[in-house]
């Protein structure tokens, strides 16, 4: 019994040291805050604003990085065969790639943070695929940046007055509509008057399907015959009820 | 933008209006010549930025309201040989998987893109070039007022099918054939149409205008309702193991393709056979004229994604 209480207090004294000094006591992070806190992917969404707001040093350039979890991507590569049609022949697959990436920087380019393509190329193995792998890297650039989930641009951050020592900044993140659901980081990293890159606070931004695309992603996935059949029962129907209304309106012969 | 809708299972976003318009036009191309526009849709879908997987499935999806709104209004004018196109489909279900079979095979080599290139080539090419030809002389020789029978190696053609065991009357096209004329050439259509990936119309109408001489009105009639069945299966199976049919987009791109397929098929009664037969010539060439021009000009992207995102 007496054992029981010492462990209770013990663990309360631990759980009020923690509230007192938070992770990496001392010099606390400047908070970051993402509007929307979420993204919900409803029936009428069309991409969405995501706003960025926090606070830096006021000597610093910011930058602000919302990059996907690295992963694998594989693709087939075109080729001209016998020098005149172009062909898939081959594959290619690119190891620890985010899916999305998107920076944005004070007045500098991603680069100068080294944030740039050149940290992307370093951090991913290309695989497979016989043509020159920095061509086919600078190809893979191409798809994601058409598709609008690789954003690199120099400005976008906005920084605000200095007061007392620090000064806010904000970005707005264009989110394109064909971003996929998951858990992405939003990063700053600042750059000191002497030229050093340090990260600054992060936070969790969550892409996810609510309402109607969410219940039927669900049944898709996870009852694709019940899916299907549905599917062309309701196709079925409709092309019976159009047929019917044309039937209804006269003019057969 | 309230024209926006989101579509779950392509994973992005698109203007209703313009699946609509898109859907409507290809419907009405279905309803006018018994394609089911497969060969047109999906290129369209893809260029709307719906990765290429999903737009093939959910346009089956679609083409199973369209066709049903169009072997309706095809059956009301009279026009479904049902005889013939269950013959067709018969044939058609074997020949479908045999080409599974040898896709698979072809993967295995290696060899399957550059077989399915070239063969829609070749098909598109081989049929829109013959049925234009065949067209103008036809509309030429009705201008000449010339009362000239088909030519000689037409007619041995006529004779040896006459020869073949198995012969029935088919009411509704009005002429006599050997049952195995649907069956073996239903097959040949579904070994290409499985190589293809497309739901086969525009390859079956050739066919049975010219190989089992059915008129044309019935033709389009009972090529839909045979897509109707292939279509009906191929969305199931594509939901049940590829995950890949997209509800909401083949619901609008329905909408819109059921009513043009009604205009389609009431157009086609005011148009003559030969006028018909000569826009659907012009029609395959342009799309065959697209393909060998991605093929030989650089592409813009080199790489394309394997499977889904």
């Amino acid at each position: 019994m007496r054992r029981m209480k010492l462990i209770v207090l013990l663990l309360a004294a631990w759980s009020l040291a923690l509230m007192a000094f938070p992770a990496g006591a001392g010099q606390a992070p400047p908070a970051l805050s993402l509007e929307p806190a979420m993204v919900k992917v409803s029936a009428f969404f069309d991409g969405a604003d995501l706003w960025v707001k926090g606070k830096a040093p006021a000597e610093d350039q910011v930058a602000v990085c919302l990059s996907s979890e690295p992963q694998e991507a594989s693709f087939r590569i075109k080729d001209k065969l016998w020098g005149i049609i172009w062909m898939n022949h081959d594959t290619v697959s690119f190891q620890h790639v985010p899916s999305v990436y998107l920076v944005q920087g004070s007045s500098l380019t991603p680069d100068d943070f080294n944030l740039g393509l050149g940290y992307l190329r370093a951090q991913a193995d290309v695989e497979g695929g016989k043509g020159n792998p920095e061509q086919l890297f600078g190809e893979f650039v191409k798809i994601k940046k058409g598709e609008g989930l690789y954003q690199l641009s120099d400005g976008g951050v906005n920084l605000g007055q200095p007061q007392g020592g620090l000064r806010t900044f904000e970005c707005l993140f264009k989110l394109p509509a064909r971003v996929p659901q998951g858990v992405y980081q939003v990063r700053t990293f600042l750059k000191e008057p002497d030229g050093r890159v340090t990260p600054g606070a992060s936070r969790q931004l969550k892409v996810e399907e609510v309402g109607f695309p969410a219940l039927l992603s669900s049944l898709a996935y996870n009852h694709g015959l019940l899916y299907g059949i549905l599917a062309a029962l309701v196709a079925l129907a409709g092309g019976l009820i159009t047929s019917m209304l044309f039937k209804g309106g006269g003019g057969s012969h | 933008m309230p024209w926006h809708l989101y579509l779950p299972i392509a994973g992005n976003s698109v203007n209703v209006l313009m699946i609509f318009a898109m859907g409507g036009l290809v419907g009405l191309l279905s309803g006018l010549f018994g394609v089911g526009g497969g060969f047109l849709m999906t290129p369209l879908l893809i260029m709307v930025g719906i990765p290429p997987t999903v737009a093939a499935a959910s346009d089956s999806n679609q083409i199973v309201g369209a066709s049903t709104s169009g072997t309706l209004a095809h059956y009301r004018l009279g026009n479904v040989d049902f005889k013939m196109g269950l013959l067709l489909l018969v044939g058609g279900t074997l020949g479908g998987v045999l080409g599974v079979q040898l896709i698979k095979i072809l993967r295995a080599t290696g060899n399957a893109d550059f077989l399915i290139k070239t063969t829609y080539v070749l098909m598109l090419g081989f049929v829109g070039g013959y049925m234009l030809l065949e067209t103008i002389q036809n509309l030429r020789r009705d201008k000449k007022g010339e009362a000239d029978t088909a030519a000689k190696g037409e007619s041995r053609y006529a004779q040896m099918m006459q020869r073949l065991p198995f012969q029935t009357h088919f009411e509704k096209s009005g002429i006599e054939l050997s049952v195995l004329m649907p069956l073996v050439l239903g097959a040949f259509v579904g070994v290409l149409a499985a190589i293809m990936g497309v739901g086969g119309g525009f390859i079956m109408v050739p066919v049975m205008v010219y190989m089992l001489r059915m008129p044309m009105h019935v033709v389009v009639g009972t090529s839909l309702f045979q897509i109707l069945f292939t279509c009906v299966v191929v969305t199931v199976m594509q939901a049940r193991t590829n995950h890949t049919v997209d509800f909401i987009l083949a619901l609008i791109l329905l909408i819109g393709s059921t009513l043009g397929a009604q205009v389609g098929a009431k157009l086609s009664r005011k148009l003559q056979g030969e006028q018909l037969k000569l826009i659907l010539a012009c029609l395959v060439l342009l799309v065959m004229g697209k393909m060998l021009f991605d093929l030989l000009v650089h592409p813009t992207f080199l790489l394309s994604y394997i499977g889904g995102h």
